[in-house]
């Protein structure tokens, strides 16, 4: 079975404390995962180890079935595109320039962009409705408004896996869901594989076919929506009263949460 | 991406703006010396149209005043306005820091130790061309930024606090020590507040000599550095994830820009503020696209220096005094004025 993503026993370690513990995982080519987990608990951390912006204390991730840190920068941007959480720029660049870095990865160092290049930046903007946008300096539109620029550049990547952390948390919910079905649509669609880290559990079990739950750095369950949204396995992560219904409109399942359990200490 | 500011016709505003520049600071002075009469003179050393002109009834005297005097200094000017105002753009781009520039971050205070430990201990070798005084202010300027690089960085992040701060002290701590080198061994403080505010005075070819190429050189390896320079504005974490080596064009870049801040020191000392005036203005008129950016900085940079070293020649003739006086005192405004501005964001 080919992999897109797999870990080997990956720990992180901050100071003295342990971030990431012994996690092993694979995701398969065109899934589309969520990670969800209580604050702390290691999401975007994990996520920064999959993008190599952290580097594991032990283990190793493998992108390809190949050592991520065998990859060259540019290499490794043409297979996976990031979209992190901060998504300030220092100076003040036109919206269009910003999706154009995109192409960084497909470009050689004095490469100038070719039609080619202006037709995917177009069409990823035309996908993340920001299109209007163009013109705009990158700090003077909202901040959803940002974050879908940003989501634009990584499709202009034209990248087999896309990383997101939290992609929407600064969104209304009109955004949130357009954001969502797009990512959708590409996993669909294009193959694109598509890992996401989402505060949101009824908008990752309405979109992602699975679920990786994390509880302290450790895996506390991975596997098919259903199989991980029980209550007995969020009462573990997030110390919660709860109840976990099907929603008649949307048909997934939704997380209602009753009442804060006193934590056993 | 920013073709509109290639236009030949900016090209040519700039170009004219530069030329006429270096016209006025060589007419500028104590000899009496026509505009025509120094056009003439600069023409006739270009190659091609040199042979057409006739120099026949223009005096010697200020042929030799132009050729040995004005102009290499004029020539000297403009380098080291360029040279210090490429590694501004490339510092604060780099850092995201509006603040960071050659002067500030103490790369200068670093170079001018390193060249005067060389000078005074009488180190005149050459190497492969090289002189051991520009070693020194490179080791100076590479030592002097890597430490407050290293103090003022908070994770992978350079706020513009901390590197003021690391700056500060750094650069204070390293021209003091200059400074006491200085005294103890020549006990001439003029020389010291010549070395340690900048000047151009009596400088001539050997030195353009000395200082050119390697500026020149350094200049377009961080040019080449230009696409990486606009994507690391988007943050490190994400530059990386957009294909740029982000650890490997920092120490590039900071070692290139000490190596151009080290052969701009040890031809003319520490001339502050350049480095950051001129990036935020050429950036306020042209955008932050660091393609156009660069040379357009380097440019207007070295025009603004020729000025500067004009004014200071001529402000108080006979009298000279440091050109480092006239780019502080117009800095030094512009500087509080960037403070109050990123006040919200400190």
């Amino acid at each position: 079975m080919e992999h897109s993503i797999s870990t080997k026993a990956i720990t992180f370690k901050y100071d003295e404390s342990t971030i990431i513990d012994c996690l092993d995982f694979q995701v398969k080519r065109g899934s589309f995962i969520t990670i969800i987990g209580p604050n702390g608990s290691g999401k975007s951390t994990l996520l920064k180890l999959m993008a190599a912006n952290l580097s594991c204390y032990e283990g190793t991730v493998l992108i390809n079935n190949r050592g991520l840190n065998t990859y060259k920068m540019k290499e490794l941007a043409k297979e996976m595109a990031v979209v992190p959480q901060d998504t300030s720029v220092s100076y003040d660049f036109d919206v269009y320039d910003i999706v154009l870095m995109g192409r960084n990865p497909h470009l050689k160092r004095f490469q100038k962009e070719s039609e080619v290049d202006f037709q995917i930046v177009k069409e990823a903007m035309e996908q993340t409705d920001t299109l209007h946008l163009k013109d705009r300096k990158i700090n003077e539109i909202s901040g959803g408004e940002r974050q879908r620029v940003i989501i634009a550049r990584a499709l202009a990547q034209q990248s087999k896996i896309i990383l997101l952390d939290e992609p929407t948390s600064s969104l209304d919910i009109h955004h949130q869901l357009e954001v969502l079905e797009l990512l959708k649509r590409l996993n669909k669609e294009k193959k694109v594989t598509i890992i996401a880290v989402l505060h949101d559990m009824n908008l990752a079990a309405r979109y992602s076919q699975e679920i990786l739950l994390l509880h302290h750095g450790k895996m506390l369950t991975m596997g098919k929506t259903e199989e991980v949204m029980t209550v007995e396995n969020l009462q573990q992560a997030y110390q919660m009263e709860m109840i976990i219904q099907r929603n008649t409109y949307t048909k997934a399942l939704e997380v209602i949460p009753l009442a804060v359990k006193k934590r056993w200490k | 991406m920013g073709n509109k500011l290639k236009s030949p016709r900016n090209l040519l505003i700039i170009f004219t703006l530069l030329f006429g520049v270096v016209v006025v600071a060589s007419i500028s002075g104590a000899a009496n010396i026509t505009a025509i009469n120094s056009i003439k003179i600069i023409l006739s050393r270009l190659p091609f149209v040199g042979s057409n002109i006739d120099l026949s009834n223009i005096p010697n005297s200020h042929r030799a005043i132009i050729l040995n005097i004005r102009l290499p200094r004029i020539l000297l000017a403009f380098f080291v306005g360029y040279g210090l105002s490429i590694v501004g753009v490339a510092m604060q781009g780099l850092l995201k820091n509006p603040m960071a520039d050659p002067f500030i971050m103490g790369t200068s205070s670093g170079a001018a130790l390193g060249a005067a430990i060389a000078i005074l201990m009488k180190f005149n070798l050459v190497v492969f061309g090289v002189g051991i005084v520009s070693v020194f202010a490179f080791i100076g300027a590479l030592l002097a930024t890597f430490i407050v690089y290293q103090l003022a960085k908070v994770k992978s992040k350079v706020p513009v606090t901390t590197l003021l701060l690391a700056g500060i002290a750094v650069g204070q701590f390293f021209t003091a020590i200059m400074s006491f080198i200085m005294v103890i061994s020549s006990k001439d403080v003029t020389s010291i507040v010549f070395w340690t505010m900048g000047s151009f005075a009596s400088r001539g070819w050997s030195h353009l000599q000395v200082a050119v190429l390697p500026i020149l050189i350094g200049t377009i390896i961080i040019y080449i550095f230009a696409k990486d320079l606009n994507i690391l504005l988007l943050g490190e974490t994400t530059a990386q994830n957009t294909g740029v080596e982000v650890e490997k064009v920092k120490g590039i870049i900071l070692t290139i820009s000490a190596l151009i801040t080290a052969f701009a020191v040890s031809v003319s000392g520490i001339i502050g503020f350049v480095g950051l005036i001129i990036p935020h203005i050429v950036r306020m008129l042209i955008g932050p696209d660091h393609r156009v950016l660069i040379p357009a900085s380097g440019i207007l940079g070295g025009i603004f220096l020729i000025l500067a070293d004009t004014l200071a020649r001529t402000m108080i003739s006979p009298t000279e005094i440091p050109v480092g006086i006239i780019t502080a005192l117009s800095g030094g405004p512009f500087f509080i004025y960037l403070l109050r501005k990123s006040k919200s964001t400190i």
